[in-house]
């Protein structure tokens, strides 16, 4: 088996501590950074989100693999500029306004940086005004919500609509997520994608940009 | 056939036998706000404005079932920062730090600043609402846990520091237990919302091994109470379908994520089902929707009773009342026991 597929490995089985050590013993070996992020952290986080998809396995174990694959990531991260790795993008990411939870996000955040994105996470409670302002900001292309509960949901439609009266309609693409978010409601308040969990989000956000 | 109270039909429901009609169950109270002029803040901190559009929701959809507003609950950012503001030692710290919960101590909820007004308050809408099924909620052990330590930390801590967890979930089992047993003396039934308990969040490993034990805990010191017990875990149960039908509450409150089909199927009329009609068709949903929903899940859970109708969790703020009144007649139309 070799070196990267054993990270892979260790991080769908949410070893932090293991694909720390073992992303370090890559580098220390001259095993090139993209080549370690793609075939270990990227590809063992791939196949967790296959499993979860096939419902194999649940939310905690995806966190604890996407746990593991900061680990790699934070010794990876710095390294990337350097070796030529570029960004295949910009996405603002937040909690609707209202709204404290934030599972979803970080591990839509972790899973898009792993998959090569540059993430503005603004946090929770995310006025739409600030979502606006990140936008403009950044220059980012696709704006990412999230929102658990019913009472905060309409704020993603406040969000749109914001974007929209800033004249970045068309421009700026939107996907939302979470429990009680569906597809329906996405169409219906005039979001661009949905996404029912993170390994989705990153294929959706994928197609928006035309990578995929 | 006479026409029967709202807590008749939910006494029906819970006997396995038939009044006029399906009970329904509509909480419709946050959307009243802009028909009396109230923001959602306001309502979240002013118990007696929420007072307000709990009866005006009443008054124009008589639902069999009515929950005590919970004015220590706010769900918005900016009211519970105000709420957090205006007192001193807010009793849920955030235990970011783990050596905090040896520094906790559970309130004594009948004179505790927080619980003591929302004791008053079932006690004053069981009064106004007595033909009424009232109920008021109290967090289950693992979601309190959840609010105390965030959700994300103690999914980690369940690997990281299992004793941690246990102990956590011990002090949180005693304080649901004194907060239910005060509501419970005021005259109410339970709404047990383990809101975090369910596999769109935690797996079947999370919930046999930590949540299972002290809900079972928490259930049966209730029924040894002689309290009726609704327990509510928005999401996904299927995985844990079983389990919770065999926990011993009086009813399952189901969330559209779940299937009502199986839990009727598993539950076998041993316990009441609630729900299921997704709470975005009230937001966005076509009268076509609403009203196939609202059919589907009478025939497939009101046959042999043991059935209240509802949505499968709290409506969204900007459910459009159309859509609220569309539900309501569906639900007396195709209720109807001929």
């Amino acid at each position: 088996m070799s070196e990267l597929q054993v990270i892979a490995d260790n991080v769908i089985e949410g070893q932090a501590d293991k694909v720390r050590e073992l992303t370090q013993a890559a580098l220390d070996r001259g095993i090139k950074v993209e080549e370690i992020l793609n075939e270990g952290l990227i590809a063992g986080m791939g196949m967790v989100g296959e499993k979860f998809k096939r419902e194999e396995i649940y939310l905690p174990e995806v966190l604890f693999a996407a746990r593991a694959m900061k680990a790699g990531m934070g010794l990876l991260e710095p390294l990337l500029a350097d070796a030529g790795v570029e960004s295949l993008g910009k996405i603002v990411l937040g909690t609707v306004q209202g709204d404290v939870h934030d599972i979803g996000k970080n591990l839509v955040t972790i899973m898009l940086k792993g998959a090569g994105f540059e993430v503005i996470d603004l946090g929770t409670d995310t006025p739409p005004q600030r979502f606006v302002d990140a936008v403009k900001e950044h220059q980012a292309p696709i704006v990412g919500m999230s929102a658990l509960v019913g009472t905060t949901m309409p704020f993603m439609k406040t969000t749109i609509e914001a974007l929209e009266e800033a004249g970045m309609k068309g421009r700026v693409k939107t996907i939302i997520g979470g429990a009680i978010v569906t597809q329906d409601y996405a169409d219906k308040i005039g979001a661009d994608a949905y996404a029912s969990d993170a390994a989705t989000a990153v294929d959706k956000v994928k197609r928006l940009l035309g990578l995929s | 056939m006479r026409e029967y109270t709202g807590k008749e039909r939910v006494m029906a429901a819970l006997n396995r036998e038939y009044a006029d009609r399906v009970p329904i169950s509509l909480e419709a109270t946050r959307q009243f706000a802009p028909v009396l002029g109230f923001t959602i803040t306001e309502l979240e901190i002013d118990p007696e404005k929420m007072l307000q559009c709990l009866v005006a929701a009443h008054e124009v959809f008589p639902s069999d079932t009515i929950s005590v507003p919970p004015p220590y609950l706010p769900t918005t950012v900016t009211a519970r920062q105000q709420v957090m503001a205006a007192e001193q030692g807010a009793p849920r710290p955030q235990l970011e730090d783990k050596s905090d919960l040896a520094k906790l101590r559970g309130p004594n909820p009948r004179e505790h600043r927080r619980y003591a007004p929302y004791l008053e308050m079932c006690r004053k809408v069981n009064a106004m609402f007595n033909d009424t099924w009232v109920l008021a909620q109290t967090a289950a052990p693992w979601t309190t846990a959840t609010t105390l330590r965030s959700p994300e930390y103690l999914i980690y801590d369940t690997v990281d520091d299992p004793q941690f967890v246990h102990e956590l979930l011990r002090y949180c089992t005693e304080l649901t237990k004194a907060v239910s047993e005060a509501i419970a003396e005021t005259g109410v039934n339970i709404f047990l919302g383990d809101t975090t308990a369910s596999c769109s969040l935690i797996s079947p490993k999370i919930y046999h091994g930590f949540v299972q034990r002290y809900l079972e805990e928490t259930v049966n010191f209730l029924k040894g109470k002689g309290v009726t017990v609704d327990l509510h875990i928005c999401g996904y149960i299927d995985p844990i379908m079983e389990d919770l039908a065999a926990l011993g509450v009086d009813i399952i409150d189901l969330d559209s994520p779940s299937s009502l089909e199986r839990l009727v199927e598993v539950s076998q009329k041993k316990v009441v089902i609630r729900g299921n009609v997704a709470t975005d068709l009230f937001a966005v949903g076509t009268r076509e929707q609403i009203e196939g929903s609202v059919r589907g899940c009478i025939e497939t859970a009101a046959g042999g009773s043991a059935f209240i109708l509802s949505p499968g969790c709290a409506i969204p703020d900007n459910a459009q009342m159309e859509n609220i009144r569309c539900f309501w007649e569906a639900g007396l139309r195709y209720g109807r026991y001929s």
